[in-house]
């Protein structure tokens, strides 16, 4: 009797077709997720608005839309790895994580920090250099500080008291005066928005938020008298160019004006490719590929296109809100609702500013611009919220299909395993 | 009120782990359903926006964003050439280079910033950010030497090349910073002034001027071969220096040698020695110049671009622009500046396409003037006080008792003058000539130039009170109207008024001539020859009493007093107060009607006769008076003169038979004959020491009819010792008018009208008489009067950036 048997080619070839087939299956159950689970919607808009940003960024900046291909595989690798922990691990790590962040928040505006590894740009300290690559330290802080802000209404506070609400908002104001420091405004006017959402989700009574909202909308005009001169101007082009004065268009209003004309030239369905590169290049439209990537985007697709980016940041965001309302982890439910809200909030100004109806500030549209800590980040949100998804609701989303959604059926069921 | 209670912490930690809590309540998924809705409803307004700029505003956006992409690049044009009657070229364009430099370059920051920028690139980028302040500036320090070498390299060839010291490019640098800084400085105060104005936030980031962004011109005019070097260096130095294409005015005949006969000038002067004078600036004012920079005025004659009352833009190829362009001047590069001008190209590239739409430059057209350029050099060297004839010598004031009298200014002032010389038939102006001009004033003294601006052009714009050179055409008037007969004679007792002798009296009836009259002279009545021969006055005021002031005076603006003679050298300009006005050409004065009215009213005697001797409120040019004259000749047509041959024949142009009576002209010229061939004529002969006479004019072959005139001049204020005060008011310091006509001997026709003047130069005959001598030697050299004896061309002397 032969020792060796010859492996016959269509053994090795169902072996393969097995391994395959359950390899996800083993997947799942080694890291104790469902595949089935609404974590597709955010990973499936995220998806594609990473593919749109990178053909818009190409448009304009074909050299950067290479490097943007990979922040994205980057981005999808650490997203990846963010579904690997259990929640519960991850929500112990939270407050470390967030500790973490704010250190380099701090190296970013201590003084004695040599200019080799903290090299301001437009005359913001924002950027931490680590040789080969550029790291963006706020926008690791802002997920950090959703995972912290949630791991802490999980476990601490009575938010439905005003001692109890005072905390969170005394732990948000940390990383943003440090944000607001380097100086970067349009970051920092991402947490508070945030914040409430969250505190709205975990039992905050509406009453506070309802207050809270109402004493942000009377203080935000009433702090224009104390506001730096270049953001004065930057409000009053934009009351100029809505009211259709082009009093500043040659100044402070020029970025918002191009960036108005690109889109509107898009017209229904945008320009062909070199067409709207010539566009975009001639029209010396600042910043094109980053914060004003949108109207590169506009211009090249015209309103289909610019309706599909807007509708896909809202898919993400509603999808996150959607994990949020069927996850059974409270931490999760907090987390997810942060993640959605805060990238919906900055999108919505991202676009709102491009489209000429807020002040311009820096800030970047989620997925979209180019940019690879900012990309990273995202992504690791995103790995995060199908951890959450993938985790808590499985049970719950297996019957999904059938009863169209879970928002309304309730009760714990035995576990599949 | 129904308070729904949401579940507390405490309901909460009863649970052991988080895999076993309760889905979350409908509460929870309510609030977030809200937080969906805030989500939804930020979509919907962004999208709302959205749809309304690519819907609504699409089609009038997309416009201005596709112009964007059109890349306009206009193309220069060439100037007109500007050519004498002969062909010979008085300005032409050649082309020519600027050295221009940027204004980072002139500040000196661009060597800093080419420094970091390669010493960046040396190090690498990431290297270059983990330097600190001391390692950075190690390494800069060979990157600043190396582009400060390459900076001295380019001004030490530049200097080299163009014979400008270093020190006067470096001065022209400190020159462009100033400038640019003083000029930015204005627009930001202008700026903020308007901020604040508007309510806005005046503390703003001032935006850099054009002048910081655009090259500034270091050396103008550099011819090829240097260009050539020059663009090797400056490609070297992206940035900082460029070689600009560019065309360059050049007026060969700007500076001239004139070889001075001397053998018939008058006294001392004389001499078988010619002198050989460069001459500069003989077409200073009838050819002109250029500036290189646009006014207000410019802008609004015709801009480059203009908005209709729709807001469409239309564009003047021909029109200025703001920033550099080249503006006529003076002289005919003024007046002719839009045949000269010529139109623009322009190249319409559309950066996306490629496609390209060009319309190529319009040069402008030549102009061709009357002028003999050659003759114009003659005059202007007898103009010139070099030659001694427009300089005050002391036969001027004139001896006593052979002992020389004080004139009103010292013996050697020069003194600035002008003449013109038109042809009778044609009305050509073939020369016209003032002194000093602005490019020959360089070395003039400041008491000089304070006396006589050197941008005054004498011959058409100076205007002068005409004195007695208006009395033949007096008696033409008088003739014509009928209140006298062509062959009346006329008694002079010295004075008009009888029994007045103290006012209106004959020029010869006063202390100096013995208190005289030329009755006495003469013996009895003079007739008109003697009357203009004489220059008497006495004839005039009479014939000015009979005339009445309004007759004269419509007179007078028949023969062009009063009027702008249209010579081709003005140009209407509109005034300040929208009016229109003839700049480049005077039309003088001529009392207006409220005035004669005024006088009358008054019972002023006195004034309208004096009009009859060409002093009152009279003034007229060079240029009217010697047209005038031409105009006699004619028998009494009166042509405008003519600078600017355009190829139309006597027939179509204007011209306006005065109807005079043949007779009464032959009578007139006449009297102008004897007033240069007979011993008692004014315009005879000159004392030129005590007891030597010599003749005024005497030019071998050629017949001449003339006229003196001295009129009285307003005060001249002057400063003796140079030390900035005026020291003394003079006020007997007569203009002096020589005018007459030139013919050939041989048919006795007078061919050439001369009009020559001399500021302050007092006696007509004595100062102004030599030069039409001189001018009319000058005719004859050029051969204008028939004979020409064969000389020494006059030749434009090279200068040094004329190479190639």
């Amino acid at each position: 009797m032969s020792s060796i048997t010859p492996v016959r080619p269509s053994a090795v070839g169902e072996w393969t077709l097995f391994a395959w087939m359950r390899l996800p299956q083993l997947v799942a159950r080694q890291l104790g997720i469902s595949w089935m689970s609404a974590g597709w919607i955010p990973v499936a808009a995220a998806l594609a608005l990473t593919a749109i940003g990178i053909a818009a960024i190409d448009t304009t900046q074909p050299a950067y839309a290479a490097r943007q291909l990979a922040y994205a595989a980057v981005g999808l690798v650490m997203g990846g790895l963010c579904v690997v922990p259990p929640s519960g691990r991850i929500e112990r790590w939270s407050p470390w994580l967030f500790g973490l962040t704010l250190l380099s928040l701090v190296a970013l505006i201590m003084p004695g920090v040599p200019e080799s590894i903290v090299r301001p740009r437009n005359g913001s300290r924002c950027w931490i250099d680590l040789g080969p690559i550029d790291v963006q330290p706020a926008e690791f802080a802002k997920l950090a500080w959703i995972m912290a802000t949630a791991w802490w209404l999980r476990r601490a506070a009575d938010v439905q008291t005003v001692a109890g609400l005072a905390l969170p908002f005394a732990i948000t104001a940390v990383p943003v005066v440090m944000i607001l420091a380097q100086p970067d405004l349009g970051t920092a006017l991402l947490f508070f928005p945030t914040l409430l959402a969250m505190l709205l989700a975990q039992g905050a009574r509406k009453a506070h938020i309802a207050l809270v909202v109402a004493i942000a909308a009377v203080l935000g005009p009433a702090s224009y008298p104390v506001l730096k001169p270049h953001q004065r101007a930057r409000i009053d082009a934009l009351i100029a160019q809505v009211q259709g004065s082009d009093r500043y268009v040659r100044s402070i209003g020029f970025q918002g004006d191009r960036a108005v004309t690109l889109i509107a030239s898009g017209g229904v369905l945008g320009h062909g490719k070199s067409q709207a590169s010539a566009l975009v290049r001639h029209n010396a439209l600042p910043e094109e590929h980053n914060d004003m990537i949108f109207a590169v985007a506009a211009c090249r697709w015209g309103l289909a296109g610019g309706i599909a980016i807007v509708a896909l940041q809202g898919i993400y965001a509603l999808g996150a809100l959607w994990i949020a309302a069927v996850t059974r982890s409270r931490y999760g439910r907090l987390a997810a609702t942060g993640i959605g809200i805060m990238c919906a909030w900055q999108a919505t100004v991202n676009l709102g500013m491009t489209v000429g109806l807020l002040p311009i500030t820096g800030l970047t549209l989620p997925f979209v611009s180019a940019g690879g800590s900012s990309m990273v980040a995202a992504w690791m949100a995103t790995g995060i919220l199908f951890g959450i998804a993938a985790r808590q609701s499985r049970e719950v989303t297996s019957g999904m299909g059938a009863t169209g959604g879970s928002l309304v059926s309730g009760g714990p069921r035995g576990s599949l395993a | 009120m129904l308070v729904r209670r949401y579940p507390r912490e405490s309901d909460v930690r009863r649970t052991t782990s988080n895999e076993s809590i309760p889905a979350p309540q409908r509460t929870v998924r309510l609030r977030i359903l809200f937080l969906a809705g805030c989500v939804f409803l930020g979509a919907v307004v962004v999208s709302g926006r959205l749809a309304w700029l690519t819907l609504v505003r699409s089609e009038e956006l997309s416009l201005r964003a596709v112009e964007r992409l059109d890349v306009e690049r206009y193309l220069p044009s060439w100037r007109g050439r500007i050519l004498d009657r002969k062909g010979r070229v008085l300005a032409e364009d050649v082309p020519s280079y600027d050295i221009a430099v940027t204004y980072p370059f002139a500040t000196g920051e661009w060597v800093e910033r080419k420094a970091v920028e390669s010493a960046r690139r040396e190090a690498g980028k990431a290297a270059w950010r983990q330097m600190d302040a001391a390692a950075r500036e190690a390494a800069l320090a060979r990157h600043v030497e190396h582009w400060r070498a390459r900076e001295s390299e380019l001004m030490r060839a530049l200097s080299a090349a163009m014979g400008t010291s270093e020190r006067d490019l470096e001065a022209r640098l400190a020159e462009i910073v100033s400038t640019t800084e003083r000029r930015a400085s204005a627009v930001w105060a202008r700026q903020r002034q308007r901020r604040i104005e508007q309510g806005e936030p005046a503390d703003r980031a001032p935006e850099p001027i054009r002048e910081m962004v655009e090259p500034h011109v270091l050396v103008e005019g550099v011819p090829d071969a240097v260009a050539f070097e020059m663009r090797r260096l400056a490609d070297a130095m992206p940035g900082g220096v460029e070689v600009v294409d560019s065309t360059r005015r050049r007026y060969p005949w700007s500076s001239i040698e004139v070889e001075v006969d001397r053998s018939a000038l008058p006294g001392h002067l004389r001499s078988s020695q010619p002198m050989t004078l460069r001459i500069d600036g003989a077409f200073d004012f009838v050819v002109g110049a250029m500036r290189n920079e646009v006014w207000q005025e410019d802008l609004e004659r015709r801009p480059f671009e203009r908005r209709d009352a729709q807001g469409v833009l239309d564009v003047d190829l021909g029109g200025y622009r703001a920033s550099r362009d080249a503006v006529g001047a003076r002289g005919v590069e003024r007046s002719a500046e839009d045949a000269l001008r010529g139109l623009r190209g322009f190249v319409r590239r559309r950066v996306d396409t490629g496609s390209e739409e060009r319309v190529e430059p319009v040069p402008g057209r030549d102009v061709t003037l009357s002028i003999d350029a050659s003759l114009q050099a003659r005059v202007q060297a007898a103009l010139d006080p070099r030659t001694g004839l427009a300089q005050v010598q002391q036969w001027h004031a004139g001896w006593r008792d052979g002992q020389p009298r004080k004139g009103p200014l010292p013996v050697g002032t020069p003194l600035a003058a002008a003449a013109v010389v038109i042809d009778v038939e044609s009305g050509d102006v073939l020369a016209m000539a003032s002194t000093p001009t602005p490019s020959g004033a360089v070395d003039l003294s400041d008491a000089d130039r304070a006396r006589s601006d050197p941008f005054i052009d004498r011959a058409a714009g100076g205007i002068y009170p005409p004195g007695s050179i208006l009395k033949p055409i007096v008696y033409l008037a008088a003739v014509k109207e009928g209140v006298c007969r062509e062959d009346e004679a006329f008694a002079c007792n010295g004075h008009y008024f009888p029994g007045q002798p103290e006012v209106a009296r004959c020029w010869i009836y006063r202390p100096q001539y013995g208190m005289t009259t030329h009755s006495q002279k003469v013996g009895g009545p003079l007739g008109i020859e003697q009357s203009l021969a004489r220059s008497c006055n006495i004839t005039f005021y009479t014939l000015a009493g009979r005339l009445g002031s309004r007759r004269m005076t419509a007179w007078y603006r028949d023969f062009g007093l009063g009027v702008a003679p249209g010579s081709g050298l003005g140009r209407e300009s509109l005034a300040a107060n929208g009016a229109t006005r003839v700049v480049g050409e005077a039309a003088g004065s001529i009392p207006s009607t409220e005035l004669l009215e005024r006088l009358d009213a008054r019972g002023d005697a006195f004034t309208p006769i004096l009009l009859g001797i060409g002093q009152g409120p009279l003034a007229w040019s060079p240029l009217q008076a010697a047209n005038a004259y031409a105009a006699m000749a004619r028998g009494g047509v009166w042509m405008p003169p003519r600078l600017i041959l355009d190829g139309a024949g006597p027939e179509q142009r204007p011209s306006r038979d005065l109807e005079l009576s043949d007779s009464a002209i032959a009578r007139a010229l006449e009297g102008l004959r004897r007033s240069v061939a007979e011993s008692y004529g004014t315009g005879h002969h000159v004392e030129v020491s005590p007891g030597v006479q010599e003749p005024t004019v005497s030019v071998p072959g050629v017949k001449l009819w003339g006229k003196t005139g001295t009129a009285q001049s307003g005060a001249l204020r002057v400063d003796i010792d140079e030390d900035g005060q005026v020291d003394s008011t003079i006020t007997d310091a007569d203009h002096a008018w020589f005018v007459g006509l030139a013919g050939n001997e041989r048919d006795g026709q007078p061919r050439v009208a001369i009009a020559v003047l001399v500021e302050h130069g007092g006696g007509g005959g004595r100062t102004a008489g030599p030069i039409a001598a001189a001018v009319i030697r000058a005719l004859v050299a050029e051969g204008h009067l028939g004979s020409s004896r064969a000389r020494r061309p006059i030749r434009p002397v090279q200068s040094q950036g004329d190479a190639g």
